[in-house]
């Protein structure tokens, strides 16, 4: 049956979540940089300094603070933002929102996008509109995400007005409006991947027999593009979408930036910045968590749409 | 691959997601030090009344609490939620009354100051603003072990001696009490925060400026409405106020551009000229109290000869790096004390001569010229500026090698003088030079002289004697002379004053901001 | 009365880099009505591609360039399916769709072709199911192909083909990867189907002998031509073509599951434009100066066909028992 792969699956997550803990705790106190001195400024006086160096605990030995705040941790406190002086989860939930709406943005607009380009490729394999979405989207690879992101907001938020240029908050009408731009920034630097694996696996798929018979007795041609080449096709091209999604997260940093989407993000350059370590920290748990998570939503929409990896169903024979 | 090492996968992407924030951060805007006086530019005729105005910021408030504030996102909402007894006179280098009637009395030889208050003023609740907040608020403020409380650090006691009079006492005269009572670190409070704990209520402060707290999300946006209880008339003209946090220039100006915003701050100095000329914006620079230098530190032999350092001032064109640079928006620096503070001489500075350069490193201990490292942050100005310098110093055989660290270690290294020689910045927070000079030359202020190590007694006494010096004349020539003498002893080396750079829309009314950085939004409107 | 199939001097064309090659080269076939015709030729000599052209389903890259396909008398479009034939494939690991049910599969046509309603058309897919033999078929309509052993998909393959009500139906090759008995049981089946549904089957296979278990006629082809035709007991018994011949000696032993014809020496040509003359002559171990200008199908003394210039002989000696050297 199903639990014992699910059990370790989980154990491996743990693990990978716990060595996340420990690698992150030690990167940001290896990496040169007093939080206090970065907090404060230049002109602050040594005594300032020092006295939040006191109140933050970081003269304390490095296995002592660790200790300290896997102990918190384990309790779902994961302390208070140097910088901010509020509370690291209080901090991360008001920032998450609109990371993840981006996220899910960038994700919807990408298989809007990529479904008819690798469906316009697969039809004519070689032939010259194939050649076109193939390597069109290669080029907006070659351009930095950010220039792209100017080029967006000079043309349709500063000289056309359909969107703003960047920010975000408001009405969710106003919010989704915001999300337009930086969604298809995030989208296009990734649709070149997913076109491409969609496309490879379309061809695969109208290929194989089962559709041939199923063209040959009758079935009507939509819904053998339908239920049998992208239900196929959908399968290899979704883990594609879920290996990709940790660098679309990577990538809607950058973009969070130039949209000034006050998201996890925008917090994480601030954090790191400021050495603000706390924050660092659990935002390095949040995003393995989110990673982890995406990988495992990605087995299940695999699983949902792969009869032959769903176990515990006996076999018919 | 997808069931057999997720985790793995998981880790790769957290390390490069964390990665991508150092490198992220490290591109950052610059994180000027914030501040002090003088108007340099105005647009737009007397103000209508109602309003909002939105400013675009790279960085969002982290705090409303003037003790903790430290970043000029931090500081500017300062000044609209609460009032100081003494604010920036419109030229930026005295200070006017604010809460305040006149200016305080001295009496006990410049030690015992007595100041009157309005009897106007309330704060947004309605209570009146006595000597006991301004005691509660100043005592609070200079006792915090906070990054600024040393502004406020010359003060003895500060007690109320009626209900509209404050009585300060200082252990000696001293000169820069009305300057530091004008920062905001000095903003009145009630007393006793109204009962509240610091969390409560700075959630929902009650200041007695011009405008009241609205909204504050985080990260995201402050907005501040007007005060409809200002003791001040027609003031503000403004009904809101809003910061929104727009961390990449490009799309602040773009923002502006759009209608989206009405001025953006740190403006790239290179877009400043054509933004000038816009239809519906414009552009200026404004004249502010940013400093950036070469910084030698003493403990490194070549440093410790003051041949060395001089014959280094001559070989740098301090011209060209300005130019570089800043565009513009900006003049080679010659004194450490920058034009738009008060007390600010000419003094003789050496031109740039890479003969007299050369002569001069011949009188030194490296006659042939020496290997040095030279530390920068990872802004890309630094880096122009670290790529002229070693192109130059190159010509008298000083080889230099670049050094990058993290912005956010820069200060880290600097500290413990860890490091031979490197670029730093200063800007002030009251228009006054006792806080720069102090710092950067007194070893005993607690900056190590900059992270030098310079030590003169005779610049450590005069700035001392300034310092407690009631006579503005007295205190002009002994500015002058420290100004000379480090023009001859060159502990660190001016290299540029900085602008502030921002682009505002046509109808912002009376905009203006001080060399502190600071713009006085109760004075400015906008046109329907 | 018209055939149900007549296929035409169909040829289908490959252009390729080197050159436009035919697997099919100017076949003509015809299926007169209810029974089962055989065709049998080496691995490559373009049967499946053949049975693609009929069905419409032509794979990328090929495509029929002469000749005519009609069924039923009506001459059908080679580029798209006409609904009228359906096709079995020879792995019955490829033919059904992974991720749909059986009962989809068999449910499907009835459904969104001809209309059904969801239960209409899900109790005649479990009427076709037991019809195709399939115990159980309440039950083993949900099941997914993976779930199933061989012999049940072929089953249900065919059971899926029928579902549309076709009148001819073309099966590559269905039993090369069943084992012999399951083998022996599908070809049963079909049988009973052709009886009941008065089918008309054109039959794809390399297994000469099999064939002669259930046909009424074979085609033998070759490098994309059919070299000899005739009925199953003269074709079998009184062979006229050299390949034939070879397929006959060749004939993989009944308990092998995956017979490949290694006794043929030499390799099918690839076939570049019009190779002149007859394509085995370079394999065949008879070739004389003649095969060179060999014409097409003509009859032999028999009574059925063959393109071999010297079918007279072979027939002559192969009638009186006697090897031919
Ligand atoms: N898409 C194609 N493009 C070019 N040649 C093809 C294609 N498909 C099949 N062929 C060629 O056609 C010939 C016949 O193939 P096929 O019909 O599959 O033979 P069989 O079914 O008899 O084994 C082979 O030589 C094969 O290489
Ligand atoms: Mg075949």
């Amino acid at each position: 049956m199903a639990a014992p792969s699910a059990r370790r699956r989980l154990a491996r997550a743990l693990v990978a979540v716990a060595l996340v803990v420990v690698v992150t705790f030690l990167f940001i106190h290896i990496v040169p940089g007093d939080p206090a001195r970065a907090i404060l400024g230049p002109q602050a006086s040594p005594d300032a300094v020092s006295a939040l160096r006191d109140r933050l605990g970081l003269d304390r030995p490095l296995l002592a603070q660790f200790l300290d705040y896997l102990s918190h941790a384990v309790r779902g406190d994961l302390g208070t933002s140097v910088a901010e002086g509020v509370s690291v989860t209080s901090l991360m939930v008001g920032r998450a929102a609109p990371t993840v709406a981006l996220v899910l943005c960038s994700a919807i607009l990408t298989v809007v996008l990529t479904v008819p380009l690798a469906a316009l490729a697969a039809r004519r394999p070689g032939s010259l509109v194939d050649h076109a979405v193939r390597t069109v989207p290669l080029l907006g690879l070659g351009l930095p995400a950010f220039w792209f992101a100017l080029v967006l907001i000079q043309v349709f938020a500063v000289r056309l007005g359909w969107f703003p240029a960047g920010g975000y908050g408001g009405s969710p009408l106003q919010s989704l409006r915001a999300l337009v731009l930086p969604a298809l920034v995030t989208a296009v630097s990734i649709l070149p991947f997913t076109v491409q694996s969609l496309r490879v696996a379309m061809i695969e798929a109208a290929d194989a027999d089962f559709v041939a018979a199923a063209r040959a007795r009758g079935v009507p041609p939509w819904r053998v593009l339908r239920r049998y080449v992208f239900r196929n096709a959908a399968v290899p091209a979704v883990v594609v979408l879920g290996l990709n999604m940790g660098w679309l997260v990577g990538n809607t940093l950058i973009v969070e930036k130039v949209f000034a989407i006050p998201g996890v993000g925008a917090l994480l350059v601030d954090a790191t910045l400021s050495r603000d370590f706390p924050v660092v920290q659990g935002l390095a748990l949040v995003i393995a968590l989110l990673v982890i998570g995406t990988n495992l939503a990605t087995e299940l929409v695999r699983i949902g749409l792969d009869p032959r990896l769903r176990h515990g169903k006996e076999s018919l024979r | 691959m997808l069931a057999t090492s997720p985790w793995k996968r998981a880790l790769l992407a957290v390390t490069s997601v964390v990665a991508v924030g150092l490198v992220a951060g490290c591109g950052g805007a610059a994180q000027a030090p914030d501040a002090s006086g003088g108007v340099s530019a105005t647009a737009g005729g007397t103000p209508g009344a109602g309003g909002d105005l939105v400013l675009v910021q790279a960085k969002g408030t982290k705090t409303l609490d003037p003790v903790a504030a430290v970043s000029p996102e931090d500081i500017a909402p300062m000044y609209e939620l609460y009032d100081t007894l003494y604010r920036l006179s419109d030229d930026g280098r005295t200070l006017d009354p604010s809460l305040a009637t006149a200016a305080p009395v001295a009496s006990a030889g410049g030690t015992v100051w007595t100041i009157g208050l309005r009897t106007d003023a309330t704060f947004s609740d309605g209570t009146p603003v006595t000597a006991a907040d301004v005691a509660f608020s100043l005592d609070r403020a200079r006792t915090s072990k906070s990054a600024f409380s040393f502004l406020l650090g010359g003060i003895d006691s500060v007690t109320a001696s009626d209900e509209h009079t404050v009585v300060i006492k200082t252990p000696e005269p001293s000169a820069t009490l009305v300057p530091a009572l004008g920062s905001w670190v000095a903003s009145i409070l009630p007393k006793g925060l109204a009962g509240k704990t610091d969390d409560a209520f700075f959630a929902a402060p009650v200041g007695s400026g011009p405008f009241v707290l609205g909204t504050w999300e985080r990260g995201r946006s402050l907005r501040l409405t007007k005060n409809a209880r200002y003791w001040q008339p027609g003031k503000p003209y403004l009904d809101a106020i809003q910061w929104n946090t727009v961390p990449d220039a490009n799309t602040r100006v773009s923002q502006v551009q759009g209608g989206q915003a009405d001025v953006a701050s740190d403006v790239p100095f290179s877009q400043v000229a054509s933004l000038k000329a816009g239809s519906a914006v414009t552009a200026g620079t404004f004249p502010a109290t940013y400093t950036s230098m070469l910084i030698f530190n003493q403990r490194h032999a070549p440093f410790a000869d003051v041949h060395v350092r001089r014959a280094i001032a001559r070989a740098l064109d301090r011209e060209a790096i300005t130019k570089s640079t800043l565009y513009g928006a900006g003049r080679p620096a010659c004194s450490l004390l920058p034009p738009a503070m008060p007390f600010a001489a000419t003094p003789a500075c050496p031109p740039f001569d890479v003969a007299a350069a050369k002569a001069e490193l011949a009188r030194s201990a490296f006659p042939q010229g020496f290997p040095v490292e030279l530390t920068i942050d990872n802004l890309p100005e630094s880096s122009t500026t670290a790529q002229i310098i070693q192109a130059e110093l190159a010509a008298i055989g000083v080889t230099v090698k670049i050094k990058v660290v993290d912005s956010g270690e820069l200060y880290t290294v600097y500290g413990q003088q860890a490091y031979q020689m490197g670029l730093a910045a200063w800007a002030s927070d009251i228009p006054d030079p006792d806080e720069q000079l102090s710092f950067i030359l007194d070893p005993e202020a607690g900056g190590n002289a900059y992270y030098t190590g310079y030590s003169d007694a005779k610049v450590t006494a005069l700035i001392k004697q300034a310092r407690s010096s009631l006579d503005p004349a007295a205190r002009t020539a002994a500015y002058a002379q420290v100004q000379d003498i480090v023009v001859q002893d060159v502990p660190q080396l001016p290299l540029s004053y900085r602008d502030n750079a921002y682009v505002w829309r046509r109808s912002v009314q009376q905009f203006a901001v001080n060399p502190m950085g600071v713009i006085d939004l109760a004075a400015v409107g906008v046109q329907e | 009365m018209n055939p149900l199939l007549e296929v035409d001097g169909l040829s289908v064309a490959a252009p390729g880099r080197r050159g436009t090659t035919y697997p099919v080269r100017d076949v003509s076939l015809t299926v007169e009505g209810r029974g089962t015709v055989g065709v049998v030729g080496e691995s490559g000599c373009g049967k499946s591609t053949l049975l693609r052209a009929i069905a419409g389903v032509l794979p990328r890259g090929l495509r029929a360039v002469e000749g005519t396909v009609r069924v039923d008398g009506r001459e059908v479009d080679t580029r798209r399916p006409s609904g009228e034939v359906a096709m079995i494939f020879q792995d019955p690991m490829t033919g059904l769709n992974p991720v749909m049910t059986v009962g989809e599969h068999v449910a499907e046509v009835p459904r969104r072709r001809d209309g059904l309603g969801r239960r209409a058309a899900h109790d005649l897919a479990v009427h076709l199911l037991q019809e195709v033999g399939i115990e159980d078929a309440e039950h083993r309509v949900d099941a997914y192909p993976h779930e199933l052993s061989g012999g049940l998909r072929q089953r249900v393959l065919i059971a899926a083909a029928l579902s549309g009500s076709p009148r001819l139906l073309l099966c590559d090759e269905p039993t090369t990867a069943l084992d012999v008995t399951v083998q022996a049981r599908f070809v049963a089946l079909l049988g009973r189907l052709v009886e009941d549904r008065g089918l008309g089957v054109l039959y794809v296979t390399h297994d000469l002998p099999l064939l002669g278990t259930m046909c009424d006629r074979i085609d033998v082809m070759y490098a994309g031509q059919v070299v000899e035709r005739g009925s199953t007991r003269e074709v079998l018994q009184h062979p006229a073509h050299p390949y034939t011949e070879a397929l006959l000696a060749a004939a993989p032993r009944m308990d092998s599951r995956r017979a490949r014809l290694v006794s043929i020496p030499g390799r099918p040509p690839v076939l570049l434009a019009d190779t002149a003359g007859c394509r085995f002559a370079p394999r065949c171990p008879h070739a004389v100066d003649a095969c060179d200008a060999a014409g097409p199908l003509g009859p032999g003394t028999s009574g059925h066909e063959s393109a071999c210039v010297r079918r007279d002989e072979l027939e002559a000696r192969s009638e009186r028992g006697v090897a031919w050297r």
